[in-house]
């Protein structure tokens, strides 16, 4: 089961991806959530690993669903892609009250984080974050050891598009 | 003359051929012991006819992965965007063995009556995964891995698992494909089994759908045919299995609902967890191979008769709930009128949530108030939300173009989550228990009680 910090942590993502006029689809929550957690140490309790469009967390995508159930999120569906996520504000406000108002604590790192990826495609959410995993794991290796690296992980990805996510990333970081 | 196969028949799928590498891994004693294991824990109780056990459903899961890899493998099946993931013939015929031997492996780390004590049972980060990964690599597998064909025992773990519980290895895209054949949510050959399995056995129809169409459809696609979208390859279904896609959603939501979440079922399986808690006693389940291999549902059975005749045993409460079938009775059950009762007591702070706990519901709500006078020993909350949903995949339109599930499917679109929220009561008390939430139910979800 999800903790109220986490969902408040996750709503608040969600949140300020749709005020920033993002689909808002599990992929943006899930991007977004990784990239403040590992740029501006964000404190979420998901771990990340490299998978479904890169970085993805099990344990938010368990989240999302526990939200769903508690009337946290809810869906919406629209023809041509994926469901997006809206956020029961009055219901996410008394959690974060209750949680001592933690967003708060975050909501700048968060912030920054959705300024730049509300606007993203998937495709490039799916570059830019396995950008910044890799740069991570791999905090050693070259800019070209790493496109190469991402290329392999993620063979549907061109290698002149891979090099160029990692200067997207850079200018995140 | 040496046979170079051998058979099971199968109420699903006729014969099940095995070579003699597979066969192999089913004679080892890890496997053996599947047939000890009932797929469904305490199910029989209430569905007699569903005591099948892991065994065969390890053998129909070894079938149904083969099956799903070879239509999605067929040079006719594959899609011009994703040939570049596809390997050479050879690596294809060495995936295949890795796959089916993966696929009989993929449950040896279940508990006594699976699922059921698990969580309670194992340390914290550890499951039946975590065993099933030990179990792999055990020295009494180890001649099955270069038996025929030679396969590298890392690779049998990743495909039995899936990376879900393998966080720190990176999986290729072909290795994640792979391991979705056996456990993937949306078309793994796990989830399939256990449908058409427990249908079967359990004597109800809602777990059936038409296998061999979804099956025949199931095609590896792009996610998208780009526009933003992503366009990494992933399993999905031709438009002509939308529809057996769709069933097999359905099948799910309805076995849910009417089988693994019957009210009688669920308190059995608590019954059994208190029961398996004080019976492995302070050391718990122990993580190591030598003792999982000893333990199957037969020392548990066992136990439990033993302490049913045992009436100073702190035990025996819950062997006669399970063998006398002195079970708690539900009180209470999910209602979406008291959680829209609760949401709105919750949205105006009526009713606080605490922080590092999970969110509250009306089963939790009201149990937590009953505690104090009814005694914590004699009430007990089931809370599950469903951990995943998964009905978004690509559909490869007639005319080449890709469009996602949900914008196809109305039903797929619009698929209800699955909770059990629900409250069970002694039975000496559980008509007193009915009535006190009949009389304090409002109050307490509207925060105004206690």
């Amino acid at each position: 089961m999800t903790t109220t910090r986490e969902m408040v942590l996750v709503g608040g993502v969600a949140a300020a991806l749709r005020e920033r006029g993002s689909w808002t689809g599990e992929t943006h929550v899930q991007k977004a959530a990784f990239v403040a957690k590992v740029l501006k140490h964000v404190p979420f309790e998901s771990e990340f690993v490299l998978y479904k469009h890169g970085p993805f967390s099990f344990d938010l995508n368990k989240s999302l669903v526990h939200m769903r159930a508690r009337g946290i999120l809810s869906l919406t569906q629209n023809p041509g892609y994926g469901p997006s996520f809206e956020v029961n504000r009055p219901l996410w406000n008394a959690l974060n009250q209750a949680a001592g108002n933690v967003f708060r604590q975050y909501s700048e790192g968060i912030d920054v984080i959705c300024d730049t990826l509300a606007t993203k495609n998937v495709a490039e959410l799916e570059r830019i974050a396995t950008a910044i995993f890799l740069s991570v794991s791999h905090s050693d290796w070259s800019r070209e050891e790493l496109a190469e690296e991402l290329v392999r992980v993620k063979p549907h990805i061109p290698p002149e598009l891979a090099r160029h996510a990692f200067d997207e990333a850079a200018q995140l970081a | 003359m040496v046979k170079r196969s051998h058979e099971f028949r199968d109420p699903l799928y006729g014969f099940i051929v095995l070579n003699r590498q597979e066969r192999a891994l089913v004679d080892t004693e890890p496997f053996q012991r599947l047939r000890h294991i009932q797929q469904l824990a305490l199910t029989p109780l209430i569905y007699p006819g569903a005591t099948h056990k892991r065994f065969e459903h390890s053998l129909g899961v070894m079938q149904m992965a083969k099956m799903i890899f070879d239509v999605v493998t067929d040079p006719a099946n594959i899609h011009p965007a994703v040939e570049h993931i596809i390997p050479d013939r050879e690596a294809l015929t060495y995936w295949r063995v890795v796959l089916a031997l993966a696929a009989l492996a993929h449950d040896t780390g279940h508990l006594p009556f699976s699922h059921a004590a698990e969580k309670k049972l194992l340390p914290k980060g550890d499951d039946h995964e975590s065993i099933t990964l030990k179990v792999i690599e055990d020295e009494r597998l180890s001649d099955v891995w270069g038996a025929g064909h030679p396969v590298r025992l890392r690779d049998v773990q990743k495909l039995a698992v899936g990376q879900k519980k393998l966080k720190d290895e990176t999986f290729t895209t072909w290795e994640s494909l792979l391991s979705e054949m056996i456990v993937g949510d949306a078309f793994g050959a796990d989830r399939i089994d256990y449908l058409l399995r427990d249908s079967y056995h359990a004597g109800v129809s809602y777990g059936k759908f038409d296998h061999t169409r979804l099956v025949g459809s199931l095609r590896i696609l792009p996610e998208t045919s780009g526009n933003g979208g992503s366009t990494e390859p992933r399993l999905g279904v031709e438009l002509g299995g939308l529809h057996s896609a769709e069933a097999l959603l359905l099948a799910r939501y309805f076995m849910y609902e009417q089988v693994y979440f019957h009210p009688v079922r669920r308190i059995y399986d608590l019954h059994l967890i208190d029961f398996m808690l004080k019976h492995y006693g302070a050391n718990g389940y122990q993580v190591s191979v030598d003792f999982h291999l000893r333990q199957t549902d037969n020392e548990v059975t066992a136990a439990i008769r033993s302490k049913r005749q045992d009436r100073l045993s702190d035990m025996w409460g819950d062997a006669e709930a399970i063998l006398g079938r002195g079970h708690f009775r539900q009180v209470y059950a999910f209602n979406p009128t008291d959680q829209a009762a609760l949401r709105s007591s919750l949205e105006a702070g009526r009713v606080r949530p605490t922080v590092d706990q999970p969110l509250s519901s009306p089963a939790y709500e009201i149990s937590k108030a009953l505690a104090d006078e009814f005694g914590a020993e004699n009430v007990k909350t089931d809370l599950y939300i469903q951990s995943s949903s998964e009905s978004l995949f690509p559909v490869l339109m007639s005319d080449g173009r890709i469009e996602t599930s949900v914008s196809l499917s109305p039903i797929l679109a619009n698929f209800p989550l699955m909770t059990v929220d629900s409250i069970y009561a002694a039975p000496s008390i559980a008509q007193k228990v009915r009535g006190r939430i009949d009389t304090t139910r409002s109050e307490i979800l509207a925060g105004s009680g206690k």
